[in-house]
């Protein structure tokens, strides 16, 4: 009996040793981080993976819009007491739905970035290929910490930097000030620049990475928010002198699907209104669209135009009407020729006109229209910086740096195109009204403008109008100490454990 | 074989291990193979062969006076490895008169001392016990109950004798004895009783009443147990007429019965099932229950047909430790029923019922809305919206729908089932078929079941014993969207404008009216939301649960169990284009998902009793191994260009979405050892430990062992209680334990794979996929540690009250937490070990039960846990974790902070209403400036907690969880001749929910939607008592921030179960040829007491106390029929 026993144990011991072995079990589904970064497709999956963010409704969506929408361009259409508090500097905000993950998504892109910046140049490849793939890297880094930077850093406070080698278990502290942000941008965009093609090298199925000419656009706008009006001109007319680009004839053109990527295009968000199931791109065409769309389709009618906007055109600028639709306006919507009224409870009685091509046509669903309108984006390419704006930054960065009449050529360029007659010794006044008429309703950032301008406070303290005259906004009181930054995100500084402070006043 | 001691490295004779262990080899899971081969082993151990020698054996042993014989006699057989055989009924009472010290005294003469006489026959002895023990006198005497009644009809007899009486009405009996004998008296209901005649000539008896409690045996998991002998608090779950409920799901059943087993609902929505947690939430991730059927883990909530279940027990503290790695939130087993020996039974139940909604919330009529709205204009410094101006849309003004009376509804139950069970001597079947079909009483909503059942048994040889346990669930069901802080079914219920209609005159659903659709926001017609559902899923789960015990040797059993389970679920939804204005979606879609889970368990067990002297010992030992597999396979398309059902198939979709498909495969290995030892059932030690191993860890970190003791004294049992008749028994039991938690832990955060991404790119935007890593990686991951300390008290008296209490803490440490990585990480999470929740509390659990011999007999059942949780510590450098779960984005009021219970509400604390601008002007802070300077007469003041002279996030506190300070439930049970009758109350008391829906339905500010009533007690200078801030297009005081004013008192009492029950009297249901006949009602959730606002105050934990207006229980009304034939 013993003897039974004890055969019994010996198997059961081997047993056990044999069903150790089944416990090594491997995940399977999907690449992991370690059997990654080997091969040229790797590379260009994570290139991909960047540009995921691309498609949230809170990135280029909404998200940083809300705060674009402080300026005196516009109104908040809907009743939204969020909103409301955003636009007038109101502290009780924070916390909120509509800004909480501006940080954490941006960082997310500058993780991605960050891994290709350390994995791919030891991946052998195409070099062609795996220079682009870096160049990608080193450009989504570098805007997304410029976005980030321009709205929540000054001289007080930068946004943190998280290079390559940082830990990502540990909260990292913000940047002294916001120069130390704009250098690191800087250095980003540089290695972006240098190893990107131009977009005429590219392969038109890889239209919509980054690309040389962007690189350097985007560095003349760091250098102008830094006030270094040398080096914004100067990469403002690399841009300019690279031959690459040019202005459409018809400013209405700009916005419409067929021209995406046209010479006037820099960057853009791609969309497209079935991909993913749902859609994928920047819904703002859907946002700005009037509340209901006349029951047709579900516009959200949040950004609408005021009458200081519609007023600040001087007369005959062909902009005004292709920028901004009002009562008893023609246009077309779903195949139907349509007068323009506002939705009853909107607040105000005009709505923006840039992103409409797309609706235009009959039968749009769902060749230019996403079929589900609680993601309204459709086929025009949400632009995100255009030739315009590289005009524009050169002026003003020439302004700045000679005077009156420096910035006239790229001035003229564009007030040619709006069916303007063109001045001479055009100074600050001039760059800000092109400025504000060229770019309004776009990612451009007037409200960003103001601030840098230093305009903000005076603005902000007149009440915005509505079409008949009638206030439609009150006076708001900006103080340019505290408000020239927006408050971070309540839980970023709740997962730092407290290495993340507010800005100050916030 | 067992001449032989052979190394088994150097030579294997055995050709049937070589046979076992080639079997293995080729096997490809060998440890699952063992439960056959094992088989193949048994039989050669149990070969006969050992020889007895009657009259060459001798002993030494110890005999106590009082001792029993057939106690004894195990001793002799241990001793002497002679095998006996007797009739154990003329022994098994009888207690010895000898006494005394023997040393190597033949057995034999042993035997003849004992009054035996022996006889060798081949392998055994037969005893034989008659006609030693000879009568001399004539005993009499009374036999009474404890309270001194006279007991009539007891058995009285001579043990080892045919000698026998019983007693007459008076108590009274006289018997032939001599002064040998022992004389026994028994009854049904009763404690047996011996009592050795001696010199008496006249013996009273008192018979203390067999309380079921006592003597019941407990399954305790790979065995089971006498509840007197338990040393954990293991719970035995009362299922009071269980079978006239009908009930969706086992966590019904577990409600409110048994102390320490919190039984939350997950709203009311019949496809959700409720959560279980026994002693606490057992930390941040979460432990679920671990789930035994008939001796099997059943990994995820088993869909059981309640009718079978016959018994259920709770391993609540350290005793759980038997389950090591998964038992840390405790276990639950449950045993199905089985055949019983004799004539085939036949018993049929048939239940109908009525469902319907308890409690609906009140929205403004359109008339009330437009007063509203005028008044949040002028408040707000805004135009009314024309919508809600009758100068502009007078029609706006007209109530035509209430949209609660259109989502809910009265819902048909149907629930039948039928069950055969029978068995000869060998052989017994049960056998079982259950079906249940119930609306939900949110439109469209249902769910089905059936439920079938074979448990069979069979003893094939004296040693061999196989069976099987065969069931097979297929559930099906559709849910209503209620979980949505957006396009939940029930907000767009309230949010609906009462001026619209479900449908238009032409029969289509009605979109927003009136010539101003913007104006009530983007709410979906919630009728043609519910009606439009088209779901079907089906989910089939098959067990297939075959076990062979194997008697090794006298006392050692062998116990092999395999159970695989398969469960194979398809999920398909169409989704129809929604063109109505509202929120329109201009397409359609279909999504089909199908998954499929395979899970084996093997389990080896040995268990050894043995007893010497007073000392019992019960040995558990063995080896289990499981493994899970889940594959996914899931596929959608869009652009169906007929929405007809026959076109509701992939093939016909425009566009294909790319499908996609995954597997998640995880193992456990695990060794155990119990040891249960016993001194004269008054000294309890139970010591257990298991070594368990996980696949989702790294080999480092991989296998972890697991122990814990426990001891029971009973009390009662000592000399110097003996006399206490009134006190039926006294435990005190201890127990410690640590046991571990993997909890959620998916093979990911240890090993994560990365994620696939799509995005767009090219002239014509092509999608690309791409794949980013979002989860940090933790090598070091391992098992979370559970410390379960447990004092307890077991106590029984007057026959009729029996307490049992408990007192534990329960410690989780090294938590697997998934923590919110700091944003500027770029990731989304990292799992890691860390923090230390502690849980402690304190479980009564009450029962008085009533003399079962009266017309009216009847028991009370109370059940109360108090359980308090709170965060020690989270990881280094980490003080609290922001959760991430909120209303709309707008709202998000929970933290888990050091300190503070898990999930506690964080939030700013109002104190009033400012009742003038003044008011709030003068509100100021040290340095003179206003604390809210946006704040207007009818805003909510704030306080400023940090007292840093403004309002921020630094003014929140911490106003409660969403857990009860505790949790009861009483049970009434009561049987008067031919009825019976169950009631069945159960409530939480001090747990706070966080309405969030008040944040769009009590304020003007935000979306137009259509408002509750609770708005019109609003702040004006009418109404300066409101509650409710002004009513106003604006919030720029952010009276609508997370504050304690959503936080409301969810305690509840409601009268979950009353059942009234008639069994026909036998002389008529013999009429019908049927035997018992029973009718009944019933009535769920009869009603409730609550303060709570929202639809229900059971919505569950798994938002963690935020209310979005989630599905409410229903009430429910059932008739049922009951015949067993």
């Amino acid at each position: 009996m013993k003897t039974n026993v004890k055969y019994f144990a010996i198997a059961a011991v081997a047993l056990f040793a044999s069903c150790n072995k089944q416990l090594d079990i491997t995940p399977e589904g999907s690449p992991s981080a370690q059997n990654f970064w080997k091969t040229e497709q790797d590379a260009i999956k994570a290139e991909a993976g960047m540009y995921e963010k691309y498609n949230e409704e809170d990135y280029y969506g909404r998200g940083m819009f809300w705060f674009i929408n402080a300026s005196d361009d516009m109104v908040t259409g809907r009743n939204k007491p969020e909103a409301d508090n955003i636009k007038n500097f109101n502290r009780n905000y924070i916390g909120g739905g509509y800004t909480e993950s501006q940080w954490s998504m941006r960082y997310a892109i500058i993780k991605r970035a960050n891994d290709i910046i350390i994995h791919v140049p030891n991946i052998s490849m195409d070099e062609a290929r795996k220079k682009q793939i870096i160049g990608d890297a080193y450009f989504n880094a570098g805007l997304v910490y410029f976005q980030l930077a321009a709205n929540y850093g000054n001289d007080k406070a930068g946004v943190p930097i998280v290079t390559p080698e940082t830990d990502a278990s540990v909260p990292v502290a913000r940047a002294n000030n916001v120069n130390e942000n704009y250098d690191y941008i800087i250095s980003l965009l540089l290695k972006a620049a240098d190893n990107l093609p131009y977009f005429s090298e590219m392969k038109d199925t890889d239209y919509g990475k980054a690309h040389k000419t962007a690189a350097w656009a985007y560095l003349s706008k760091v250098y102008l928010y830094k006030k270094d009006y040398t080096n914004a001109a100067k990469y403002a007319d690399m841009v300019i002198s690279s031959g690459k680009h040019e202005l459409l004839t018809n400013f209405a053109d700009v916005f419409k699907a067929a021209n995406n990527w046209s010479k006037e295009y820099i960057w853009s968000v791609v969309c497209t209104p079935n991909g993913g199931g749902t859609g994928w791109g920047s819904k703002l065409p859907g946002v700005m669209l009037t509340n209901k769309a006349w029951g047709i389709y579900n516009g959200w009618g949040y950004y609408l135009p005021t009458k200081e906007l519609y007023d600040s055109f001087e007369t005959g600028d062909l902009r005004r009407e292709a920028t901004i639709l009002k009562p008893g306006d023609k246009f077309q919507f779903f195949g139907a020729e349509r007068t323009f009224t506002k939705d009853g409870g909107a607040t105000s009685n005009y709505q923006f006109k840039k992103y409409m091509e797309p609706f235009s046509y009959a039968n749009p669903i769902p060749t230019h229209v996403n079929p589900n309108g609680d993601n309204g984006t459709t086929d025009l390419n949400v632009p995100l910086m255009r030739y315009a704006e590289v005009l524009l930054i050169k002026a003003e960065a020439a302004i700045n740096l000679n005077g009156a009449g420096a910035g006239d050529t790229e001035l003229n360029k564009i007030r040619k195109r709006a069916g303007l007659l063109a001045k001479s010794g055009m100074g600050l006044t001039d760059l800000k009204r092109e400025r504000r008429n060229e770019l309004a309703g776009e990612w451009a950032d007037r409200h960003r403008d103001l601030v840098r301008w230093g305009d903000a406070q005076a603005t902000y303290a007149k009440p915005l109008h509505d079409f008949d005259g009638a206030v439609i906004w009150p006076a708001r009181n900006f103080n340019p100490q505290v408000h020239d930054v927006w408050a971070v995100p309540q839980r970023e500084i709740d997962n730092s454990s407290g290495v993340i402070k507010q800005n100050a006043g916030w | 074989m067992r001449n032989s001691l052979p190394n088994y490295h150097k030579k294997m004779k055995t050709p049937a291990f070589k046979r076992a262990f080639s079997f293995y080899r080729i096997m490809k899971y060998p440890c699952i193979a063992f439960s056959i081969t094992s088989v193949f082993c048994s039989s050669l151990m149990a070969s006969p062969s050992l020889a007895q020698r009657l009259d060459k054996s001798s002993v030494n042993i110890n005999i106590s006076k009082g001792e029993k014989l057939d106690v004894i006699l195990h001793k002799i057989e241990s001793l002497s490895g002679l095998h006996f055989v007797y009739n154990p009924d003329l022994l098994q009472e009888r207690n010895t008169v000898l006494s005394g010290s023997f040393k190597t005294e033949p057995v034999r003469s042993l035997l003849n001392k004992l009054g035996i006489s022996a006889v060798e026959k081949e392998d055994y002895v037969i005893l034989n016990t008659q006609g030693n023990i000879k009568a001399d006198r004539i005993v009499t005497g009374f036999v009474r109950d404890t309270l001194g009644a006279a007991i009539a009809g007891v058995s009285v007899k001579v043990v080892g004798t045919q000698t026998g009486t019983t007693t007459d009405a008076k108590g009274a009996f006289r018997i032939e004895a001599g002064p040998q004998a022992v004389l026994s008296f028994s009854m049904v209901g009763f404690h047996s009783k011996d009592v050795s005649v001696a010199e008496n000539e006249v013996i009273n008896v008192t018979l203390s009443e067999e309380r079921s409690t006592l003597s019941e045996v407990v399954v305790v998991g790979y065995g089971t147990q006498k509840k007197e002998t338990l040393t954990g608090a293991v719970s035995l779950v009362s299922l009071d007429k269980l079978s006239s409920r009908s009930v969706n799901s086992v966590g019904e059943v577990l409600a409110g019965k048994s102390p320490g087993v919190i039984v939350t609902n997950e709203g009311g929505d019949p496809t959700s099932t409720p959560r279980i947690n026994i002693r606490g939430a057992g930390g941040i991730n979460g432990e679920s229950v671990l789930y035994v059927i008939d001796g099997s883990i059943f990994l995820g909530t088993p869909q059981l047909n309640p009718n079978d279940i016959e018994s259920i027990s709770v391993l609540k503290d350290a005793s759980a430790a038997i389950y090591g790695a998964r038992a840390s939130g405790g276990v639950v087993l449950i045993t199905t029923k089985k055949g019983k020996k004799g004539q085939m039974q036949i018993s049929v139940d048939a239940k109908l019922g009525q469902q319907s909604a308890w409690r609906k919330l009140q929205p403004l009529n359109a008339e009330q809305r437009a007063q509203v709205a005028a008044t949040a204009a002028k408040n707000g410094g805004t135009t009314i919206l024309p919508a809600f101006d009758p100068t502009k849309y007078p029609e706006g003004l007209v109530t035509k729908t209430n949209w609660m009376d259109e989502v809910f509804r009265n819902a048909t139950l149907q629930d039948y089932n039928a069950a055969i069970n029978g068995g000869s001597e060998k052989s017994n079947f049960y056998l079982s078929f259950n079906y249940r079909n119930a609306e939900g009483i949110v439109l469209n909503t249902k769910t089905k079941r059936y439920n079938f059942r074979i448990n069979s048994e069979h003893q094939l040889t004296p040693w061999l014993k196989v069976g099987e346990n065969l069931s097979y669930s297929s559930t099906n069901g559709n849910g209503a969207n209620t979980s949505s802080d957006y396009t939940g079914a029930l907000l767009s219920a309230i949010y609906y404008p009462t001026n619209g209609t479900p449908y238009n005159a032409d029969g289509s659903f009605a979109g927003l009216p009136g010539p101003f659709p913007g104006d009530y926001g983007d709410i979906i017609n919630p009728v043609a939301e519910l009606m439009r559902i088209d779901i079907n899923n089906p989910v089939n789960v098959l067990v297939v649960n075959p076990y062979a015990s194997i008697q090794l040797a006298k006392g050692l059993t062998f116990r092999s169990n395999l159970s695989i389970t398969k469960s194979n679920a398809r999920f398909k939804s169409f989704t129809p284009r929604r063109p109505e204005i509202g929120k329109p979606v201009l397409s359609n879609s279909l999504v089909e998902r199908a998954d499929d889970a395979n899970d084996i368990l093997a389990e080896q067990v040995l268990n050894y009793k043995t007893s010497f002297d007073k000392h019992q010992l019960d040995l558990t030992g063995g080896y289990t191994f499981q493994k899970t597999k889940n594959t996914y396979l899931y596929t959608s398309g869009a652009g169906f260009d007929d929405e007809s059902k026959q076109y509701r198939y992939l093939g016909n979709a425009n566009t294909s979405q790319p499908s996609e498909s995954g597997l998640n495969a995880t193992a456990i290995s695990s060794l155990f050892l119990r040891a249960n030892y016993s001194y004269n059932d008054k000294y309890l030690l139970s010591l257990i430990g298991r070594r368990d191993g996980s696949s989702m860890l790294t080999k480092e970190n991989r296998f972890k062992n697991y122990a814990s003791a426990s001891a029971g004294w009973v009390i009662s049992k000592e000399e110097f209680l003996k006399s206490a008749t009134w006190l039926d028994q006294l435990k005190l039991r201890g127990s410690y334990g640590i046991l571990g938690n993997l909890a959620s832990l998916s093979p990911a955060a240890v090993n994560p794979l990365l994620a696939i991404t799509q995005s767009y790119f090219g002239q014509t935007p092509t999608l690309q996929k791409g794949y980013v890593q979002t989860i940090l990686a933790n090598k070091n991951l391992t098992w979370a540690e559970s410390k379960q300390t447990n004092i307890g008290l077991d106590l029984g008296i007057f026959n009729h009250f029996n307490l049992v209490a408990d007192y534990f803490i329960k410690e989780t440490n090294k938590m697997i937490l998934t923590r919110s990585l700091p944003g500027t990480a770029g990731l989304n999470s990292q799992t890691i070990n860390a923090g230390l929740v502690n849980d402690r509390g304190i479980e009564l659990g009450l029962t008085y039960n009533s003399s079962k011999n009266a017309d009216f007999s009847y028991s009370i059942n109370a059940t109360l846990t108090k359980l308090n949780n709170k965060v020690k510590e989270l990881d280094a450098g980490l003080s609290t974790i922001a959760v991430p779960t909120n209303f709309r984005n707008e709202l998000a009021p929970l933290s888990i902070t050091v300190g503070q219970p898990l999930y506690s509400y964080y939030v700013l604390k109002t104190d009033g209403i400012f009742q003038s601008q003044a008011e709030a002007d003068n509100y100021k802070n040290a340095n003179g400036q206003k604390i809210q300077p946006n704040a207007k007469a009818g805003d909510f003041k704030f306080v400023d907690i940090d007292g840093n002279g403004s309002i921020g996030s630094e003014d929140r506190y911490f106003a409660g969880s969403a857990y009860p300070d505790f949790s009861y439930g009483l049970s009434f049970n009561a049987n008067y001749k031919d009825f019976d009758f169950n009631i069945f109350a159960q409530g939480v008391q001090g747990n706070k929910l966080f309405n969030a829906i008040k944040r769009t339905t009590y304020s003007a500010s935000g979306p137009s939607y259509n408002k509750l009533t609770g708005i019109l007690d609003a702040w004006s200078p009418e109404n300066p008592n409101g509650k409710v801030p002004i009513i106003s297009t604006s919030d720029a005081n952010g009276n609508f921030n997370a504050s304690d004013f959503y936080i409301e008192n969810g305690s509840y009492l409601r009268i979950r179960n009353v059942t009234l029950g008639y069994t026909l009297p036998k002389s008529i249901a013999n009429k019908f040829k049927m035997g018992t006949v029973r009718i009944y009602a019933t009535a769920n959730n009869l009603f409730t007491i609550t303060k709570y606002t929202g639809f229900d105050p059971e919505i569950g934990m798994d938002n963690n106390g935020l209310d979005v207006g989630r599905y409410p229980q229903a009430r429910s009304f059932i008739v049922g029929l009951n015949v067993n034939f």
